[in-house]
């Protein structure tokens, strides 16, 4: 991933792209297309929308590529920006709400029933990752951008904060209510001991 | 620090983003605090959780139309001239190409220039042993001429080799192969005056016709025998092999 690039590598493969090197291009391109899709499928939770903001995302990048200034942060912030005000765009035109939780009552809505007849076979039928999914989707766009910047693109909070254009005070607020929100939909999960277990070996 | 404090705190703590202040007050806490610590085990996991869960992969697709997209965009800049294009030496290409094809004529017209400096020498050398230039029409070509009539000219031959004569010359060789000629035939049939009656076929294929004013002289047996000498004033060059021997 480009994040594990140093800065002044994505800065000379962005020079060599800029000028017409392909491959320079594709150095770029295949070390961040799968983390902004992510990013962009995690945030929308729709397939055709994420690769729709993914390729916009790079025609962007293409065009104005001088744009971007390695003093202020890697070239995946730069461009999980972009990826982030095109997703805030879309769910503001679909209606989603960016502040509050709309399924905070499903979140909450407690998964014991399921659980008591085989924990093993359903964490084997994926229910927990069901679920967890669940958590992160139900999780209002402005807490689950935060969570998943940090929780799987491994960011900073200070890369985060110039992501999402706050302050890192802000990232910390988020962040916090989103992990109470998924402790809270996870807790009768994470009492389990196969759980622990499996969630440790992972 | 209280309980409450540290689980606002937790998730910072557990991203190592911490100041060493908050650090050390998390951690005395969390020595004395099952409770707290449950709680940091269960953040834990959840990250764990989450970053297990992570995955999704672009699709191929995807690849085929933004690669395109940038060569379609960096094509643009080219032909608009926004992008000029690096070649070898660090020299645009166009331009590296430009000038090879700029050195390649230069070198091609000095080259020409060598070759008519050289033929330029080698005529001024042989006007100073006596052979009048090519585009010279003085009074010394017409001397040569009358001094001409009255000597016979053994012409030197060379395999395979053309050389620029002078026009002057030339008809002087051919005067001479005409009464070497003369001469063998004179040879075979021992009757004198047989060059004159030469046949138009051959002067065809000679590729000479003696001049009017150059009437060749004919050649009795006794003078084939002779060793002929080279007139000092005349000085014949070389001629194609292929004419002499006609």
């Amino acid at each position: 991933m480009e994040k594990r690039l140093s800065r002044d590598i994505a800065q000379h493969l962005i020079e060599k792209s800029s000028k017409g090197d392909a491959e320079a291009f594709s150095e770029i391109y295949f070390s961040l297309k799968d983390p902004l899709y992510g990013f962009a499928f995690r945030m929308t939770n729709t397939v055709s929308i994420a690769e729709e903001i993914t390729q916009e995302v790079f025609l962007f990048f293409i065009e104005n590529s001088e744009k971007y200034d390695a003093e202020r942060g890697s070239l995946f912030s730069f461009l999980c920006g972009v990826a982030r005000n095109k997703v805030l765009n879309y769910l503001k035109k679909s209606g989603t709400r960016l502040e509050t939780n709309d399924l905070e009552e499903d979140l909450f809505e407690s998964p014991s029933n399921t659980w008591g007849r085989s924990p093993i076979r359903n964490l084997l039928d994926k229910e927990f990752s069901g679920k967890l999914e669940q958590c992160v989707q139900s999780l209002p766009p402005y807490q689950k951008e935060v969570l998943l910047l940090r929780e799987i693109e491994e960011l900073s909070y200070e890369e985060i904060a110039a992501i999402t254009e706050t302050n890192i005070g802000t990232i910390k607020q988020r962040l916090y209510r989103a992990r109470q929100a998924l402790a809270a939909g996870l807790e009768p999960y994470l009492k389990t001991e196969e759980v622990k277990y499996e969630l440790h070996r992972s | 620090m209280n309980c409450t404090e540290v689980k606002e705190n937790l998730g910072v703590f557990a991203d190592r983003e911490a100041d060493k202040t908050l650090k050390r007050s998390i951690r005395s806490h969390l020595e004395n605090c099952a409770g707290c610590g449950d709680k940091l085990a269960d953040l834990k996991k959840i990250s764990a959780a989450v970053k297990h869960s992570a995955g999704a992969s672009a699709p191929a697709f995807l690849d085929e139309k933004v690669l395109n997209a940038y060569r379609d965009h960096h094509l643009k800049k080219e032909v608009s001239g926004e992008i000029k294009r690096a070649g070898w030496f660090g020299i645009p290409k166009f331009t590296f190409a430009g000038g090879l094809i700029i050195l390649a004529i230069f070198s091609a017209l000095s080259f020409q220039l060598g070759r008519v400096s050289a033929s330029a020498n080698e005529t001024r050398l042989a006007g100073s042993r006596g052979i009048p230039k090519a585009n010279e029409k003085t009074k010394d070509t017409a001397a040569v001429k009358a001094a001409d009539r009255t000597k016979i000219v053994e012409v030197p031959v060379i395999e395979e080799k053309i050389v620029r004569v002078p026009v002057v010359e030339i008809r002087e060789v051919v005067k001479t192969v005409y009464l070497k000629q003369e001469k063998i035939g004179s040879y075979q049939q021992s009757r004198p005056g047989a060059a004159n009656k030469l046949s138009g076929d051959q002067t065809a294929r000679s590729g000479f016709r003696p001049a009017g004013d150059l009437n060749p002289q004919v050649v009795n047996k006794n003078d084939a025998d002779q060793e002929y000498k080279i007139a000092p004033d005349l000085n014949p060059t070389v001629i194609n092999k292929g004419e002499t021997d006609e």
